[in-house]
């Protein structure tokens, strides 16, 4: 479904990301590890088309999006839930999450989409009438991810969704992210906290220092021990 | 003149300096960046209007159109060539780009203008009209409807259409906006064009009152500054209650005190309101982050 | 040490300095005022560029503050007949005291409102040079009598070039010392990061201050330069187009750059002398340029001509340099918005 060939980026004298290349197959949760520093993030702003290439290539279903707008890259059915969230802030929750659709012409059924969400994130519905900006941070997380299964994206981009997380809900996130995996949803999740991601994973990419240093089905790693080493080797 | 008389008349004038702050603040939630050739927009609104009205001899609704179309493409204009690439540049640089747009737009009005003084007849032909003991002149009625009519549909648009609420997301989160798939550059262009639209309106209806001359622009940035200062630079409401009450302010020290002081009365307003209350009466205290 | 850069960094000062001290030979009366309004915008322009280009206010008061220092020039030696060597530190200090109560507002407003409440302050000090008639003598203006030392009067611009040149070499050298000082750094900081400053034990009010009264100062000087060159002190001098002047000089020259502020004044004091003629064409290249260095030259000339190795990179701290990020930035003005914190790098 993705296909990333060889992209680099780099800020100023800095190149983060190396002939960096991978692939997300339909229907399957892939996850991209790495240790602070590794290019994860600059990886996923990268794909969202947030930031400029300098090299590489970026396919979405066989279709081109290297170098396109975000918006474009968002038309394709790329939507990034950013490890910042980036919020409405003055937005009720409710407001936030019809955004998730506004750009996108020809839908009508807004109402039962935001329906949708509230059913897999109860939360949101009682907060509905709430600022983005009171949310606690597990609400935050879950409004941006809901705000992003809005536009019913063919591909998720999950950016660190454990950020800043008790660990009561990251274990709660990881129902979350199965749930939308079995609901048909691609999701290319980005993690420092391996045990979390190794329970939702189908394949696992270790990413160093701006080059994959390993890659795996989730099912062939029979020993953590092994992530590790890939991250430090 | 009487307490109500200065009161309308104060109205009428803040009803253009509301217009000017909107355009100002619009530009500003949405990218930061100051407009100090928001004055020229106005004079260039203005003398469209004048060209297409007096000179050519268009009706005069087919001459708002077109000082308002002319208005709104020349702020297009300038966002996308110039602002745009550089808007994460020092706010110093940005204020010299908009202070060399002001610059070349009054050159250029000064080609066929010179350095006459025009006048512009007011759109509607009505003797003044008494109202509550004040004496109001039919073009202070229609400016301040058409302010607060503007106003009023610039909150229409941004509650209930698709485009405002793509606006405003993009004022509050520009990252975020990108990432539910706005196009920012389109909504970059539509804010200054409307902004500029609203300028340029603010130009014609000025027209009668003030006399067209191509350095115009600025006394109505300042004032337009002061009612965007006072309204806490961030908010559309805010706007619009500042400049009516610059508008009223100004007239009321015209009246009551001396018209010296008249002149210098934005400037006390913008300092006198940041030192006090540097968020405006509408803005919300700002909030240090680590 | 290599010995001949011992040996050739006095023989380039000596011509230059023998090069700067011919320049009268060359000119006539016209463009001899020319090159002395250069001398003084060197100085304005180092002023500004100390408070906006090194501490990183966006302050907006410089030519409020050369006004102050051309009336109190012109008002101490026209009418108290006292000398330039008075006159000229005078206006100096008293500028630098209202220019570091000009601070006060800084310390709790950030870019864009300072630069309106200085901008206020500097439109409303064209106001009171108007109309503050029992001193200013309002819109007829001061004239200014000619400096003399020890008998020998600076008459003639080709005179008064001896007198000018010394004090913007003097002022040059002395921001050169300041902001290489502890405390030129502490302003980079501050520009930087108030929060890294006084994590750093920077006392951000204080420096701020310093900052203030220190371009104050230059512009002050400046200002009584200014008065000296053109010998008549009037309220419209120091009006918006003034101000426009030196912001010019300081962002196309180069901000956080001496070599800047210097490349900035030679450049607007000559082209538009050249561009005289055309009233309105003037206006519509002057406006051209403005734009278009800013647009293509957003680090200034002088900051092209460090990129592409031409000009020393200036170093007041090492690492400080910044590069423009490629990067999807929110707006600046970002602290009104309590969540997002915009892109990350990992």
């Amino acid at each position: 479904m993705l296909k990333v060939e060889g992209i680099s980026v780099g800020y100023g004298a800095i190149e983060v990301l190396r002939d960096l290349s991978f692939t997300v197959p339909k229907g399957k949760v892939v996850a991209l590890l790495g240790g602070n520093g590794a290019g994860k993030t600059t990886t996923m702003n990268a794909i969202a088309g947030l930031i400029p290439l300098r090299g590489g290539e970026i396919y979405m279903n066989g279709e081109r999006i290297t170098r396109q707008a975000s918006h474009k890259v968002f038309a394709a059915g790329i939507s990034l839930v950013a490890q910042s969230r980036e919020l409405f802030p003055e937005m009720t929750v409710r407001q936030n999450l019809e955004l998730g659709v506004l750009a996108q012409t020809g839908v009508s059924d807004v109402v039962a989409r935001v329906e949708e969400i509230y059913e897999m994130f109860p939360r949101l519905r009682e907060r509905a009438f709430n600022r983005a900006a009171s949310l606690s941070g597990g609400e935050q997380q879950m409004l941006a991810t809901g705000r992003a299964l809005m536009a019913r994206p063919k591909l998720l981009l999950l950016d660190e969704p454990t950020t800043g997380l008790a660990p009561i809900i990251v274990s709660e996130l990881q129902k979350i992210i199965r749930a939308v995996n079995e609901r048909g949803y691609t999701v290319l999740l980005v993690e420092q906290n391996t045990k979390m991601a190794l329970e939702v994973a189908d394949h696992v990419y270790v990413l160093r220092r701006g080059g994959i240093a390993l890659s795996k089905p989730r099912s062939e790693i029979v020993d953590t021990q092994e992530i590790f080493d890939a991250y430090l080797s | 003149m009487g307490f109500m008389t200065l009161l309308t008349a104060g109205l009428a004038h803040g009803g253009l300096y509301a217009l000017v702050a909107l355009g100002l603040v619009l530009i500003y939630k949405t990218q930061g960046i100051v407009n100090w050739a928001h004055g020229e927009l106005l004079m260039v609104g203005a003398f469209s209007g004048y060209t297409a009205f007096v000179l050519v001899g268009l009706p005069y609704p087919l001459a708002f159109l077109i000082a308002v179309l002319a208005g709104a493409l020349l702020g297009a204009v300038m966002e996308r060539v110039a602002f745009r690439g550089i808007v994460h540049e020092h706010h110093a640089t940005l204020a010299l780009v908009a202070i060399g747009f002001s610059v070349i737009i009054k050159g250029l009005a000064r080609i066929p203008f010179g350095a006459d003084v025009y006048t512009l007849p007011p759109a509607v032909d009505a003797g003044p009209l008494r109202f509550a003991g004040a004496i109001v002149t039919a073009q202070s009625v229609l400016t301040i409807t058409i302010s607060v009519g503007i106003a009023l549909m610039l909150l229409a648009i941004f509650r209930y259409t698709r485009t405002g609420r793509q606006m405003q997301a993009t004022q509050q989160n520009l990252n975020g906006a990108r990432i539910v798939g706005v196009n920012t550059g389109r909504i970059f262009s539509i804010t200054w064009a409307l902004a500029a639209a609203v300028g340029a309106v603010a130009g014609l209806l000025a027209g009668p009152t003030s006399l067209l001359y191509p350095d115009m622009g600025s006394e109505f940035l300042l004032k337009g500054f002061a009612a965007a200062v006072l309204g806490g630079f961030y908010s559309v409401t805010g706007a619009i209650v500042g400049g009516l009450l610059v508008g009223v302010i100004e007239m009321l020290i015209g009246g009551y005190i001396s018209t010296a002081f008249q002149q210098v009365s934005p400037f006390l307003i913008i300092i006198i309101v940041l030192f006090v209350r540097p968020h405006g009466l509408f803005g919300r205290r700002p909030v240090e982050r680590v | 040490m290599d010995r001949t850069a011992i040996m050739k960094k006095p023989l380039i000062y000596g011509g230059l300095a023998a090069a700067l001290l011919a320049v009268p030979l060359l000119t006539n009366g016209y463009t001899q005022y020319v090159v002395n309004l250069v001398t003084v915008y060197v100085v304005l322009g180092v002023g500004l560029n100390i408070l906006l280009g090194y501490a990183g206010q966006f302050a907006f008061a410089n030519a409020a503050f050369m006004g102050i220092g051309a009336y109190i020039t012109a008002i101490l030696s026209s009418q108290l007949g006292l000398p330039f060597w008075v006159c000229i530190p005078a206006a100096g200090v008293v500028t630098a005291l209202i220019g570091t109560a000009c601070a006060v507002p800084a310390m709790r407003m950030a870019s864009i409102y300072l630069a309106l409440v200085t901008f206020a302050f500097a439109e409303l000090m064209v106001w009171v040079f108007i109309n503050w008639k029992g001193v200013t003598n309002g819109s007829n203006g001061i004239g200014v009598s000619a400096p003399d030392l020890f008998g020998y009067v600076f008459r003639g611009d080709q005179r008064l070039y001896y007198l000018l040149l010394p004090c913007c070499l003097t002022m040059l050298w002395l921001a050169s010392r300041i902001l290489k000082s502890y405390i030129g750094r502490s302003f980079v900081i501050i520009r930087e990061s108030e929060i890294v400053a006084r994590c750093n034990g920077i006392d951000v009010s204080r420096t701020k201050m310093i900052a203030f009264g220190l371009s104050a100062f230059f512009g002050g000087v400046g200002g009584a330069l200014f008065a000296y060159t053109v010998g008549l002190v009037l309220p419209q001098s120091f009006g918006l187009f003034q101000l426009v002047i030196h912001i010019a000089i300081v962002v196309l020259g180069g901000m956080a750059s001496l070599a800047g502020a210097i490349i900035g004044a030679l450049l607007l004091t000559t082209l538009p002398e050249f561009l005289r003629d055309f009233q309105s064409l003037q206006e519509v290249m002057f406006g051209t340029a403005l734009v278009i260095v800013a647009i293509f030259m957003p680090r200034g000339i002088a900051g092209a001509l460090t990129r592409f190795g031409i000009l020393p990179r200036e170093m007041l701290v090492r690492g400080i340099v910044r590069e423009r990020r490629p990067v999807a930035t929110p707006g600046r003005d970002q602290d009104l918005e309590p969540i997002g914190v915009g892109v990350t790098h990992d």
